[in-house]
């Protein structure tokens, strides 16, 4: 893609507010996405990647460019994202207590085809950790080596997230198997 | 690869969809990261703080900031306006009351339409359920016809439910 | 302007304790009405339950002319109501399913009806299905009646309108004349589009035809 990333970052490092822009034009739909799916309400999701862009603006200078610059990214969004799941959203801590009832959560399926919803709320149903995993290996098509970078897990127990995470959505997930 | 699962296959395919970007949001972060200046809205500084407090200093944010952009800033969350309307061609004065502005009768005044038979205000609401009830001449409690009602707890005074969805 | 704002807010939250303080009943209730409900909010928020509700309700009471013995009795009863709601809707149930479990409930709809509500839906928010059953009951309605014909709607997917076509048309029916408990499962079946009549549990499909003449 050109320019590419880097010469974007370096042009904003240099104080061009339309380099900046051009960034965030390239990565918001995938930003907003991943919060989105990781939070479940939009307006926290716009909140999160607001503040990962407005984090990330301030420290371009520490962005090294080795580092492809979309992980770096992704690695503030899932910072911001973990720490507004973590404050006391009792939404999300009840839907981590509704999935330790596994017999209860299955999703029945809706006739007019809610699957994208049931999706939501299968996924919102996971852990945090499973969720953020399945979705960064998943979704956003990173390797473990990159999410082991964003999430700071080791290997192993990121494989066994997604695995954990595969193994519950298809779980809920059931009754639309043969739709 | 999920090769191994098709329902797996459906459920990435799902949620690879794009979310819709809304140009507003788009427009509030190139301020925030390039204006240099920390304008957050104050009720997201807020929450960061003690939880408690929050619910305390939000309403007092709230009426500090009304003012032109004040839409933009107040919206934490999302919310959805809706028309409050009451006939009541007999009354000098109609105020809206709820769980919204504090059952203050002083909040919301409603305004009088055309011939001033109705009255009617617009208030933008959070989702989820809320109760509300018309003051009538700051005195007569009069629930709305076309909602359906809450129970008086004891108070002996009517008021009705409106409920509000997710704007999912 | 909004600098101003938000310095002031910072203040008055460097001025608030972390727990147990809510600026807007200052003011509005007296000493002794003011410590006893914000020990209420404290106890609920303990429990995790939502606390919003209960300075609503306190500041609602005042609102309404109410003494500092009727809020606080209203405060607790709600909160208790609140506990209960959580209990038969599960703890997954979000602030405005509770607030409307705990509506329900006051208004006499059993815990068990709720909690069969609840597995009726499939995980769908019930605020909606449990604001109709309050209303159908406050209009007259049975509260078992009332929640066998919202069970209707819930397992048939309802949405807004189809609980709003049903409050509009058994208040409709009622004000006509008809036996509300008659006209809440005629119209719930109406609206299902179900053929056969909707019949509360644990009654012989008799039963409701000889009282109010006429479930067909």
């Amino acid at each position: 893609m050109w320019p590419s990333d880097a010469d974007l970052v370096r042009r904003a490092r240099d104080g061009d507010p339309a380099a900046f822009e051009a960034l965030v034009d390239r990565h918001y739909p995938d930003c907003l996405r991943y919060a989105f799916r990781m939070l479940g309400d939009r307006a926290d999701a716009e909140e999160a990647v607001q503040d990962a862009f407005v984090r990330a603006y301030r420290s371009l200078w520490r962005y090294r460019e080795r580092d492809q610059f979309r992980v770096w990214l992704l690695r503030i969004l899932a910072n911001r994202c973990r720490t507004r799941a973590a404050a006391a959203r009792r939404r999300l801590r009840h839907l981590e207590a509704f999935a330790a009832s596994m017999d209860r959560t299955a999703v029945a399926p809706q006739p007019n085809g809610g699957f994208g919803r049931a999706v939501q709320r299968a996924l919102a149903a996971l852990p945090a950790e499973q969720r953020e995993a399945f979705l960064l290996k998943h979704v956003e098509e990173l390797s473990y080596e990159e999410i082991a970078r964003i999430t700071g897990a080791g290997l192993s127990a990121l494989r066994m997230r997604v695995k954990r995470a595969r193994e519950r959505l298809a779980a809920l997930l059931e009754a639309y198997r043969d739709d | 690869m999920t090769d191994r699962d098709p329902l797996l296959d459906r459920v990435i395919a799902e949620l690879k969809q794009p979310v819709a970007v809304d140009p507003a949001a788009r427009r509030r972060l190139l301020d925030a990261a390039l204006a240099g200046s920390r304008r957050r809205p104050a009720a997201a500084l807020l929450r960061r703080l003690a939880p408690v407090a929050v619910a305390a200093a939000a309403g007092i944010a709230l009426v500090v900031l009304a003012g032109p952009g004040a839409e933009r800033e107040r919206g934490e969350r999302w919310t959805m306006p809706v028309r409050f309307a009451l006939a009541a061609p007999a009354a000098r004065g109609v105020a809206l009351v709820g769980d919204f502005n504090d059952w203050d009768p002083d909040a919301t005044p409603l305004e009088p339409v055309g011939a001033g038979d109705e009255w009617a205000v617009t208030v933008r609401l959070r989702p989820g359920r809320h109760a509300y009830a018309f003051v009538v001449d700051g005195t007569q409690w009069v629930p709305d016809p076309t909602a359906p009602l809450a129970p008086d707890d004891g108070f002996g005074v009517p008021s009705s439910v409106i409920f509000i969805p997710e704007r999912m | 302007m909004r600098w101003t704002a938000v310095a002031l807010c910072a203040l008055l939250l460097a001025a608030a304790p972390l727990h147990g303080q809510d600026r807007r009943l200052d003011g509005r209730l007296d000493a002794e009405t003011r410590r006893a409900v914000l020990a209420l909010v404290d106890s609920a928020r303990a429990a995790g339950l939502p606390t919003e509700p209960l300075i609503q309700k306190a500041l609602e009471g005042e609102s309404k002319g109410a003494d500092g013995a009727r809020i606080i009795a209203a405060v607790r009863a709600l909160l208790d109501r609140l506990h209960a709601a959580r209990a038969a809707l599960g703890r997954t149930a979000g602030d405005a399913e509770l607030v409307a479990g705990a509506a329900a409930l006051y208004v006499g709809v059993t815990a068990d009806r709720l909690e069969r509500l609840r597995n009726t839906n499939s995980g769908a928010p019930l605020t909606l299905a449990l604001v109709a059953l309050a209303d159908l009951v406050q209009r007259g309605v049975p509260p078992d009646t009332a929640a066998t014909a919202i069970e209707a709607l819930a397992r048939a997917r309802s949405g807004e309108a189809e609980y709003r076509m049903l409050r509009a048309l058994v208040d409709q029916d009622i004000r006509s004349g008809a036996a509300p408990a008659a006209a809440a499962l005629e119209r719930a079946r109406r609206i299902t589009g179900s053929r056969s009549p909707v019949i509360p549990p644990d009654e012989p499909s008799g039963a409701e035809s000889s009282a109010s003449g006429g479930v067909r």
